[in-house]
């Protein structure tokens, strides 16, 4: 019983950066743009997060500070892609290498290797002694409130705003998009900075949020899991977030396994990445639903 | 990313975006160096020292150019038709591996049988550690960056867990594996330099990529990425173009991989893949997709890689600065209407 309590709690935890990064490679998508580039836009927020702390601003300061940065290096993307018309893929290849090597830089020039206390849970009252999915889902940190917050605003943007519908018909077709008076390439860029906003956030949510320190390797692949992550969830808000809470879920029986069994724990870290390669084939199936611009 | 073909090697390396790309990446991280109060005088002065000061740090260059070449070289035709397989970390490892456990396993095998073992090995392991991202892109066509990102993250956690367990060393407490026996090694090339036999390996698939442009294969491979549907009417399969190209590439990293452990390291660790698994990629996009090029990049990449670690003795710039430079090539090199696919 406490061993099913720690996974739902960790798997709820490990969801929240996936969470809000795939909330932004969605719009990312759903305008047309695969952003290869958000393992990088993370490690930035990650890291402008994480010196905004140690500087001594405060929380609220640190989260907002990691977003600009994330927007701004969304704006290179942009810049690159949808202003230059360079391959979105190399593009975002490009950020992937370039932002985590310059995070590594400034951290080492600067020795800059203090760790900020993680955060406190914020428990809702009543709701949070409930068994099982109590302090899963009603004692968390503030990330965790404010991804399922804007998980919502998203579905709803989608589901029943013309703005969500105008970023679905510039990714399906730009041409016919631009016809009606769209531009579809301030509507992309927009949703590219969205896209890196969201992704600072969820980069925060790691080193601010759960390890409280900024170390190399923060990320850890996990800008790509959200890609295959979207790919799965077929460019929808619910079903991504399904697959952010599967991804959170294996990642938290990675953590927690080893201790009740004796599967080795290095080959339980190759569980993830064979999930994505099924969920791969499973969605080339499915494909109708892929906004019909993107490469992908 | 049509690869110049028809014009002089000089041009072609003279006009390429490559040589703007680097040009505009050294203005930006000279600037970056007076941030952070660097002077970039004295880092340029150490890092041409440690390059071309002498024939040891020649070698070293050369040392860590090979498997770059290795790997770019046959990455070259799959980025040409537009696959892009950035799994050479993954396909680079599983060489490794399987050369190390060959080697290990045949400690008194004689140096002429032992050594093209474990290249054939190594060549198979990583061309069958691509073979199955291309596999499933010419089946479903899933997605190859994805899948063989997964792939390279899969061959970590494999290692992590052969290291830490069965293949771990006896004498050490780090995740490595047992020193290879020495008729495993490869000859040196000249002696007081560490470069190897590895570098006339990946240099003899340059002439065999150049031939290959001439033949009927290289013909239906420009056309395979020129126009698929008319070449599907040529007598191309799709399908078993994408599922080879990306073998090749991995072939390549595999043997990249044995390089590594066989002439260099002489043991095997997780972290054998950093960073030249992904530089390869880049040497292949200086290198303007062409052969030649890829020597150039290679080798100018590989001197970085050996300076970037003595600029941090010499010049008091961490190493981490080559990533940077890497990341800003690739960026301003990408971000031109003419790489759009």
């Amino acid at each position: 019983m406490e061993f099913i309590d720690t996974v739902a709690n960790s798997s709820i935890r490990l969801m929240v950066p996936l969470l809000l990064a795939m909330l932004g490679e969605l719009i990312s998508e759903r305008s047309g743009i695969m952003n290869v580039g958000l393992e990088g836009m993370m490690a930035a927020g990650a890291f402008a997060g994480f010196m905004a702390s140690i500087l001594g601003f405060g929380l609220p300061a640190a989260i907002v500070i990691a977003m600009i940065v994330g927007l701004l290096s969304a704006g290179l993307m942009a810049l690159g892609t949808v202003w230059m018309r360079g391959n979105s893929i190399l593009v975002g290849f490009a950020l992937f290498i370039l932002l985590p090597g310059l995070a590594n830089f400034i951290l080492v020039q600067e020795h800059a290797s203090k760790a900020t206390p993680a955060l406190a849970n914020i428990n809702v009252p009543y709701l949070s002694s409930i068994p099982v999915i109590g302090s899963a889902l009603f004692s968390q940190n503030i990330f965790y409130y404010l991804a399922v917050l804007l998980t919502v605003l998203v579905w709803i943007m989608f589901s029943r705003t013309r703005t969500g519908l105008i970023i679905s018909a510039v990714g399906h077709d730009p041409a016919k998009a631009e016809t009606k008076g769209i531009s579809p390439r301030w509507v992309q860029t927009c949703a590219l900075l969205a896209c890196g906003a969201f992704a600072g956030l969820g980069g925060a949510s790691l080193s601010l949020g759960a390890v409280g320190s900024f170390t190399p390797n923060i990320i850890g692949g996990r800008g790509f899991i959200v890609i295959a992550i979207v790919i799965l969830g077929r460019w929808t808000v619910l079903g991504a977030a399904a697959g952010a809470f599967l991804m959170g879920l294996l990642e938290a029986l990675k953590l927690n396994l080893p201790q009740v069994s004796s599967i080795p724990i290095h080959l339980l870290g190759a569980v993830p990445w064979a999930v994505v390669i099924a969920m791969l084939i499973v969605s080339a199936r499915m494909r109708s639903s892929a906004p019909r611009t993107l490469i992908a | 990313m049509t690869a110049p073909f028809k014009r002089s090697v000089l041009m072609a390396v003279l006009t390429s975006n490559a040589v703007t790309a680097i040009v505009i990446a050294v203005i930006l991280i000279v600037c970056m160096f007076f941030a952070v109060g660097v002077d970039p005088i004295a880092a340029a002065n150490v890092l041409w020292r440690s390059t071309f000061g002498s024939l040891r740090t020649f070698g070293e260059g050369l040392v860590r150019a090979t498997p770059l070449l290795m790997i770019s070289v046959t990455l070259l035709p799959s980025l040409r038709a537009g696959l892009y397989n950035i799994g050479a970390p993954g396909q680079l490892g599983a060489g490794a591996l399987s050369a190390t456990v060959v080697a290990l396993n045949m400690p008194n095998a004689p140096s002429w049988l032992i050594v093209p073992i474990c290249a054939v090995v190594a060549l198979v392991a990583g061309g069958a550690a691509a073979a199955i991202p291309g596999y499933l892109k010419a089946r479903w066509k899933t997605n190859e960056i994805v899948s063989t990102l997964a792939m390279n993250f899969i061959v970590v956690a494999i290692l992590g867990y052969l290291l830490n367990g069965p293949l771990q060393s006896d004498f050490a407490n780090l995740p490595q594996s047992p020193s290879l026996p020495a008729n495993s090694g490869l000859p040196l090339l000249f002696t007081g330099a560490r470069a190897h036999i590895g570098l006339l390996v990946a240099l003899a698939f340059v002439p065999a990529l150049l031939a290959l442009d001439r033949s009927l294969v290289g013909y239906r491979l420009r056309l395979f990425n020129f126009n698929p549907v008319l070449a599907t009417r040529a007598g191309v399969n799709p399908k078993a173009y994408v599922l080879w190209l990306m073998t090749l590439g991995g072939a390549g990293a595999g043997l990249a991989g044995w390089m590594q452990v066989a002439a260099i390291d002489h043991r095997l660790y997780p972290g054998v893949a950093n960073p030249i698994g992904y530089a390869g990629l880049f040497v292949a996009l200086l290198g303007a997709l062409h052969p030649l090029g890829c020597i150039a990049a290679a080798y100018l990449l590989g001197a970085l890689l050996y300076g970037g670690a003595a600029m941090q003795v010499g010049a008091g710039v961490s190493p981490e600065i080559i990533q940077v430079f890497l990341g800003l090539i690739l960026f301003v090199y990408a971000a031109r209407p003419n790489t759009n696919r």
